[in-house]
């Protein structure tokens, strides 16, 4: 039994799937403070990867990983800002918007890293330190899941809490949303409607640089080409599935990541199924929950449309 | 306005993405040595990335270059940096209209190109690093592939592996499972231990077939790897790309002890130097250089060149930072295994196609 136990590491699994859901929580959240404004932010992808990019060259240049992921949070609001200026000021759609901001990503981030960081022949700046939060960390189960992690992990928890307040407990958040449910009506009761918008967008930046320094400053010390592979859209997924609630795509973005831990230790454990339907399973996941699975999630009903002021 | 402002932008950003997306180019070697009555030239292509990759593409270049340095051999060299898979056979073709004698081309991945290539060009010689699938396609007479015997180095990392371990439970994280060079290195690894440490217990993992992240995901990897050190595994053998860079950095991250692969990582990656204990190694170098000798001597072999531990062409790398920490003891045995396996008196029980 205790073979078997040792075996399934269950509480291993459990943090793996913590750590992966990391950048799609992040990403979530911050296409959540975009949509509820009213403004779809298919950038996101394009944001983590440049995020990812900027905060390891940051960090392999000054050889401060904190610098990195400050880097990385800056670079993610400075793509945001085109796509708010973009999107917001001069009436592009947002969808065209933010599938140039993803082209321009991979783009510009392949090029920089092919002409310099390839080519480096220095080790590079190493990963964020795992912090263990001192008694908390020494509790069984719940102490290696939730309190042995790295920075980037400790934030996203904490950032949940954070978004949920400010959407739903501020007056901030009360004009974000009333921006994006009706911003005509905003407008009439004298919120600046492209001021929230802009504000919104560009804090989704900095939510989502700083899912890209998951990938680049805590989990590999490296980067590479594409390194966010879709991610940015996944998160898309969860925070539909997740109703545009903060819980709510934590939770999805959970039930995805546990899905690839899963697929990728049923191998471990010996199933004897082929490698490749294992690896499919977090994308089945994904296809039947978007698919309606878990009941209609309703959009904010102005995302989407540039809006006009009068 | 607006549908004039969308065209706009998207017409921009495609002008960026093109001047940034069209890199690459050619990278050449020296000149050659005055007293040549015939000078042969040599191209080299690359698998996507650069010469100075520290890996396949750096060694097999080093290969190139040392035939040019050897004066016997009067060979001139150049290489070519391929930026995309639909570069392959563009940039042999350009050595092929300059009239060159010999192309290397570097990785499995360049030999469907290659051998098309060979077919279409008889008077050129070809020579695949790291590949020689003609199971179902003849070769032709002016194409070698050379390929290694992985499992003869896997089998002495995992020699060194079973004798190192203290929970008796080692592991390894692997690229996919289709490629036979993997698996050759996983199979020594695990025979090797076997053999060295009976009790020992080892777990391991392929990579699922997934596209861009084949041998490219070392998150996965990463998280992998911690899946084995959670089963009690002190010992990771990272066999993958940066899939199984990514089991080595999990292995500094937790304190555990890694093994690398195909090259010195230590040398390649740094970052991991301090677990490092060694890597499993194919010596491209040497096999490419064998290979521009057989054309310049006139002693050309097609087909397939095996390189293993009786012609160098495989073995493991130093211990450097970790040499501390191996015992004099477990030293003197993997060396007479290593001795063993040239001498041809020991086999690492992996059946080689």
């Amino acid at each position: 039994m205790a073979e078997l136990l040792q075996r399934i590491d269950l509480v291993g699994l459990l943090a793996a799937t913590l750590v992966t859901a990391t950048p799609l929580t992040l990403a979530a959240l911050g296409g959540m403070m975009c949509e509820r404004s009213g403004v779809v932010n298919i950038a996101l992808e394009g944001i983590m990867l440049t995020g990812a990019f900027v905060g390891y060259a940051v960090a392999f240049t000054t050889h401060n990983l904190w610098l990195g992921v400050l880097a990385a949070m800056i670079a993610g609001t400075g793509i945001a800002a085109i796509h708010a200026v973009l999107s917001i000021s001069l009436l592009v759609d947002q969808i065209v918007s933010g599938t140039v901001m993803n082209i321009l990503a991979v783009g510009i981030t392949g090029v920089f890293y092919r002409n310099f960081i390839e080519q480096a022949t220095v080790a590079g700046p190493g990963t964020l330190p795992h912090w263990n939060v001192p008694l908390l960390s020494q509790i069984p189960v719940i102490g290696p899941i939730f309190f042995q992690n790295q920075f980037v992990t400790y934030a996203m928890l904490v950032l949940i809490v954070v978004v949920h307040f400010v959407l739903f407990r501020t007056r901030w958040g009360l004009r974000t949303r009333a921006c994006g449910e009706h911003p005509r009506a905003a407008e009439t009761a004298g919120i600046n409607v492209y001021f929230v918008r802009y504000v919104n967008v560009i804090a989704s930046g900095a939510l989502g640089g700083l899912g890209g320094a998951y990938f680049s400053l805590q989990q590999i010390g490296n980067f590479l080409p594409n390194v966010t592979g879709g991610r940015g859209f996944i998160a898309l997924a969860a925070m539909i599935v997740g109703k545009w609630t903060p819980l709510g795509a934590f939770l999805a973005s959970l039930l995805f990541a546990g899905s690839d831990a899963v697929g990728s230790r049923l191998q471990i454990y010996g199933v004897h199924l082929p490698i490749q339907f294992l690896g499919m399973l977090p994308y089945v996941v994904t296809i039947v929950v978007v698919a309606g699975a878990l009941g209609r999630a309703v959009a904010p009903a102005a995302v989407g449309r540039p809006y006009r002021k009068s | 306005m607006k549908a004039f402002r969308q065209v706009a932008v998207l017409a921009a950003a495609a002008v960026i993405a093109l001047a940034c997306g069209g890199s690459g180019g050619g990278t050449s070697g020296g000149g050659s040595s005055s007293s040549c009555s015939k000078t042969y030239k040599v191209g080299l292509v690359t698998d996507v990335g650069k010469l100075s990759d520290k890996s396949f593409n750096y060694d097999s270049w080093q290969g190139v270059l040392n035939a040019q340095k050897d004066s016997s051999l009067c060979v001139q060299a150049r290489a070519i940096e391929s930026s995309t898979q639909e570069d392959y056979p563009k940039n042999i073709a350009q050595f092929v209209d300059q009239k060159y004698d010999m192309v290397v081309t570097v990785g499995f991945k360049l030999g469907d190109a290659t051998i098309a290539a060979a077919k279409a060009n008889p008077t050129v010689k070809f020579a695949m690093v790291d590949y020689a699938d003609f199971t179902d396609k003849p070769p032709p007479t002016n194409l070698v592939g050379l390929v290694f015997q992985e499992d003869q180095p896997g089998f002495l990392a995992g020699a060194l592996a079973g004798l190192q371990t203290k929970s008796n439970t080692i592991a390894y994280v692997a690229g996919l499972e289709s490629v036979p060079a993997v698996v050759k290195y996983v199979k020594g690894y695990t025979n090797g231990a076997k053999m060295t440490n009976p009790n020992v217990k080892v777990l391991g993992i392929y990579q699922p077939e997934s596209g861009p992240k084949d041998f490219n995901d070392p998150d996965w990897g990463l998280q992998q790897a911690n899946t084995f050190f959670g089963q009690g595994a002190d010992i990771i053998f990272g066999v993958g790309g940066n899939t199984g860079n990514g089991a080595l950095l999990a292995a500094k991250q937790k304190s555990k002890t890694c093994i690398g692969v195909d090259v010195d990582q230590f040398v390649s990656y740094p970052d991991v130097a301090s677990c490092l204990m060694t890597s499993a190694e194919k010596h491209l170098d040497i096999a490419v250089k064998q290979s521009i000798t057989n054309m310049v001597k006139k002693s050309w072999q097609s087909g397939t060149l095996t390189f293993d531990a009786k012609n160098n062409g495989v073995g493991i790398a130093p211990y450097h930072d970790y040499d501390s920490k191996v015992s004099t003891d477990v030293k003197a045995k993997v060396s007479d295994i290593a001795t063993k396996l040239k001498e041809g008196s020991l086999a690492t029980g992996v059946s080689t196609p």
